[in-house]
């Protein structure tokens, strides 16, 4: 076909009224000129006009080709079918109604789900070409194992010998206190290359980025995001060339990065989106130290031609030549460096995208089970519409063609249904980007775009298509004559329907057991997490940061001297019970040591036992109230200054000393022949958890805040003045609210020192739940699935039921006439539901016991066929079934035997 | 009027050529003007029903070698007038071409019918 002839033909769609008089028109014309010229020839009236029309032919015919001609007759009979359908639609509401109802509710769900798996796994990076930024990361196997940040001194390294990218940078993150303008408050910064920007390819909106020379130390200048500079500034235009405060020494502002912007990015191990930033100005002690402070992440862009394979053995390789070229003597044989590179994505995407895939896939059975739903409906109104399909068929129309307009009319539905869904998407949508905040990286880029869009038409179509074909196929099977002889209504409906629609039902109810399965499993493993003991009280305990800059108490004596003070008068408050300090909050620790214990030497470095560790003064534990075991607590004398001396959690003592008492035994940190002092252990208290609540839980070790040298500003670790850590968490129990407890102690920090901000101001109640987000996540996504399917089941079997019950209306008439009671029918009714739903549940479990291995790194303390669990739930999925049945059951008894009979 | 059974039915593809060298030789036509001078040119020996000349009228005319004007008829009455356009007469010219030559070819095959 031309071009033109298709351009004419699609124009041939339109206007068909006036294309159709036209014709008339002309044919009309055509006959009265052909009857004229015949009457000229001695033709009577009458007789000319019936030999024009004779000579003419079969004028509809005539029509009907001309009018396939003019336009794209598979288009018109489609759009014929649409039209068709949805007046079908719309005469029957009711039907329409719940479909619609089930298929929003599936989709939605499905588009909803979609669209966070779109945001975090399938979107881009917000940078250009972000599919070519990498991370670089190294590892000592021997030493630690796993992959983690880089050491300072090889980031100059890599960017000299590596020939896989166009360039690279480092970046670390520091809390530091924000002043100058306005109240002090704790932000956290980010030290960057100048090369960074560069990689991600991001302009500040005004001023620059940093330039190479700026990348050595001393440069004071600083970039602000872009709310910083509008929250704290006022979006002030002049921003540039002023200067700011960070930990109390002057920045220069030079330039302000662009809103959205966010580096480091929400999610990546070891570090947090910073606020402020300022060049990475590496010292003499970041770069004399090798194999060691592996504190620096790492970005690089590939070069065109490069390969994540290819960058992967250069940097390899470049590792190895460090190692042979730089380390110290005592690594170069023990130790091997390894390195390697990750796409950006993949370490932002990390253990989430599990999650995700099995979100999708939980949500994906929903929409199954709603399609189930929907076909049982269409098999049922198929059985009604017998009649006018057998006098259709009767009439000579096609199967294919009657199939071909079910399935118009099933997609029409489900296309709906896909309108519906993206409304509920659309609410959605914003609750669940609040709810995955905290849990999934990028979850701030959740949203509706044209990828979901797509998603959504292309699901919608294929479910119509997925739970119109049988139905269709169905309803077109009819045994003409039967159907056109029946006069009551009734019985007409084959037994192979009977058995599709039953197969339907019992589908639904094991995909429903599936998911109320699954759900319930993790149901169970987030009351196991809660009931868990942190081993610690946290009600009535609140906590707060401070750090106080080196530039303003150089010296450990001021540091000591500003915490004793602030602690001291925190303390006196009336209401206050109990001050403690520390380097890290419980069930957040991020520090951890590898250990030999005295007489339990390892074989080699390599199997040196791990253990976290905190820094804690004298009232941490009883503020937070960890029972005392064996031994005693640290004495004031060892909080003020060295004395070597440690106390360890009851769960390391019985590890790692078998029953013995560990007190007066000795450790230290690496290997026995490490310059680190034995430390002398002289305690040991209850287990408590530093990781999550729902992670297992580490041998811990604590140690007088006072004995530990700052290695957070590291200054000169000899000089015993500048010990002292001056990095503290505060906490403080009090009886009283934390909204009546912080302004007092805000007045009391700023009274000790007014430019001192206090930062990140928790209950500890908070911090347990918050250790649970993910657990919370996951678990009420798919308990609201599982409820969600559970609904659409139990819907699905009381829809079969109704309409069992109203079919055999008749039966049930004259069953209790002939003397049955309405106890036997409510039996025969409910048995059929009851057995349809066993089938189901047996088909479900079966499932459940294969396929919730897939879940079991989400479970906690949870085996994947818990038999509690499962109990439960079938027992709770017998309960709703139940109900469901004895509806139509019920209704089926109150069958008045003389109007069923004279329904004849 | 001859027998039916002495006439010949409109060769299929063939239509499309009478209609073209009409309108050609007579300038703009109505429907039953075409399909009357194709009839008498044919000394009614061609028999066709009248209506199959309006589907292929419509097909010429979205191929863009014919097009038409709303006008009045001999008798008063609103018509259709068809008339060739340059690419109508390009597209006439070289399927006479063709026909011409697969007319001379198929009588060269066939011979002369009374010596068969």
């Amino acid at each position: 076909m031309l071009l033109s002839e298709i351009v004419c033909r699609i124009r041939g769609l339109f206007r068909k009224r006036a294309h159709d008089d036209d014709l008339r028109d002309e044919i009309e014309t055509h006959l009265s000129l052909a009857a004229e010229e015949m009457q000229r020839n001695g033709v009577t009236g009458r007789e000319a006009a019936v030999a024009a029309k004779r000579h003419f032919g079969n004028v509809e015919y005539a029509k009907e080709s001309y009018r396939e001609r003019r336009s794209l007759p598979v288009v018109e009979t489609f759009l014929q079918d649409v039209r068709y359908g949805a007046r079908v639609l719309r005469k029957n509401p009711g039907f329409s109604c719940v479909a619609l109802l089930t298929l929003a509710l599936g989709i939605g769900a499905t588009v909803s789900i979609f669209s966070v798996v779109n945001a975090v796994l399938l979107r881009p990076l917000p940078f250009p070409q972000g599919d070519r930024l990498m991370e670089v990361q190294e590892s000592i196997p021997k030493v630690s194992p796993g992959q983690y940040p880089v050491s300072a001194p090889d980031v100059a390294d890599f960017r000299r010998m590596n020939h896989s990218f166009e360039d690279l940078g480092a970046y670390a993150n520091q809390g530091r206190d924000l002043s100058g303008g306005g109240t002090p408050e704790r932000v956290m910064s980010a030290r960057t290359s100048a090369a960074i920007f560069r990689i991600l390819r991001v302009a500040p909106v005004i001023g620059r980025t940093f330039t190479d020379d700026e990348d050595a130390e001393g440069h004071h200048v600083v970039i602000l995001s872009y709310g910083t500079w509008k929250s704290r500034y006022g979006g002030d235009a002049g921003i540039l060339g002023k200067t700011v405060l960070l930990d109390r020494e002057p920045y220069q502002v030079i330039g302000v990065m662009p809103s959205g912007f966010q580096f480091p990015l929400q999610g990546t191990p070891f570090f947090r989106p910073a606020q402020v930033w300022t060049p990475i100005a590496f010292d003499q002690n970041d770069l004399t130290n090798r194999a060691d402070n592996f504190d620096f992440g790492v970005i690089a862009r590939l070069k065109d031609g490069a390969s994540t394979s290819t960058a992967n053995s250069d940097v390899q390789l470049c590792a190895r030549q460090i190692q042979q070229q730089f380390y110290p003597q005592q690594f170069k044989s023990s130790a091997e460096l390894e390195a390697s590179v990750m796409p950006l994505r993949d370490l932002l995407v990390g253990s989430s995208s599990r999650l995700l895939w099995l979100l999708l896939g939980a949500v994906g059975t929903l929409l199954l089970i709603a399609c189930a739903n929907v076909a049982n409906l269409l098999l049922t109104r198929g059985a009604e519409r017998q009649k006018e399909i057998s006098v259709r068929v009767a009439l000579g129309a096609a199967r294919f063609r009657l199939v071909r307009q079910l399935l118009v009319e099933s997609t029409l539905l489900s296309l709906l249904g896909g309108v519906c869904g993206l409304g509920v998407a659309l609410l959605a949508v914003r609750t669940l980007e609040t709810l995955a905040a905290r849990v999934l990286p990028r979850a701030q880029e959740i949203s509706l775009d044209a990828r979901v869009l797509w998603f959504t038409i292309g699901i919608s179509v294929l479910c119509g298509i997925v739970f119109g074909t049988l139905p269709a196929i169905a309803a077109t099977r009819t045994r003409l004559q039967e159907t056109l002889k029946e006069s009551s209504r009734g019985s007409s409906a084959g037994h192979g329907q009977r058995r599709l629609r039953d197969a339907f039902v019992v589908l639904q109810m094991a995909l429903a057991v599936l998911l109320v399965a699954g759900s319930g499993l993790l149901i169970r493993s987030f009351i196991r997490a809660r009931e868990t003991d942190p081993g610690f009280q946290p009600e009535n305990v609140v906590s707060f940061a401070i750090a106080i800059p080196n530039s303003q108490y150089p010296k450990g004596d001021q540091v000591q001297t500003f915490f004793s003070s602030l602690n001291t008068k925190i303390a006196a408050m009336p209401g206050v019970l109990s001050v403690g300090e520390s380097s890290d909050l419980p069930l957040n620790s991020t520090w951890q040591h590898l250990f030999t214990a005295e007489g339990h030497e390892a074989e080699d470095a390599n199997s040196l036992p791990a253990n976290s560790h905190t820094l804690v003064d004298s009232g941490y534990f009883s503020t937070l109230r960890i029972p005392l075991i064996r031994g005693r607590l640290f004495t004031d004398v060892e909080m003020l200054g060295k004395s070597d001396v440690l106390v360890i959690s009851d769960g390391m003592s019985r590890r790692y000393w078998h029953g013995e008492d560990p007190i007066g035994r000795r450790l230290k940190w690496g290997t026995a022949a490490s310059n680190n002092e034995w430390l002398t252990i002289v305690g040991v208290v209850g287990d408590v958890k530093q990781g999550p609540l729902d992670s297992e839980t580490l041998a811990h070790t604590y140690e007088p805040i006072r004995q530990v040298c700052n290695p957070a500003y590291r200054p000169n670790p000899t000089d015993a003045a500048t010990c002292g850590y001056r990095q503290r968490f505060l906490l403080v129990r009090a009886q009283m609210t934390t909204a009546s407890l912080m302004p007092a102690v805000r007045s009391i920090v700023s009274q000790l020192d007014p430019q001192q901000p206090i930062g990140r101001v928790q209950e500890l109640d908070e911090l347990v739940s918050a250790s649970l987000a993910p657990r919370r996540f996951n678990t009420l996504l798919l308990s609201i699935f599982g409820g969600a399917a559970l609904l659409l089941a139990a819907v699905g079997i009381y829809g079969l039921l109704a309409y069992n019950v109203t079919r055999q209306t008749r039966e049930f008439g004259v069953r209790m006439a002939l003397g049955a009671s309405r106890r036997d029918i409510l039996k025969l009714v409910l048995s059929k539901g009851v057995a349809l739903a066993l089938v189901g549940l047996a088909i479900g479990i079966t499932a459940s016991l294969g396929l919730t291995r897939l879940m079991t790194s989400l479970l906690y303390d949870t085996k994947t066929t818990d038999p509690a669990t499962f109990v439960t739930v079938a027992a709770f999925f017998l309960g709703v079934t139940l109900v469901a049945c004895w509806l139509p059951a019920h209704r089926a008894t109150k069958v008045d035997p003389l109007t069923a009979l004279r329904y004849e | 009027m001859p027998e039916i059974a002495d006439r010949s039915e409109v060769l299929q593809g063939t239509l499309d050529l009478m209609i073209l060298k009409t309108l050609e030789s007579l300038g703009p036509l109505h429907g039953y003007g075409i399909a009357r001078r194709i009839e008498q040119i044919s000394n009614d020996f061609l028999y066709m029903n009248q209506g199959t000349i309006y589907p292929a009228l419509l097909r010429l005319e979205q191929r863009g070698w014919i097009r038409s004007k709303w006008g009045t008829s001999e008798n008063n009455r609103r018509a259709r007038f068809y008339s060739i356009t340059e690419k109508g007469e390009r597209q006439l010219t070289a399927e006479t071409k063709n026909w011409q030559r697969v007319a001379a070819m198929m009588s060269r095959l066939l011979g002369k019918p009374q010596e068969s």
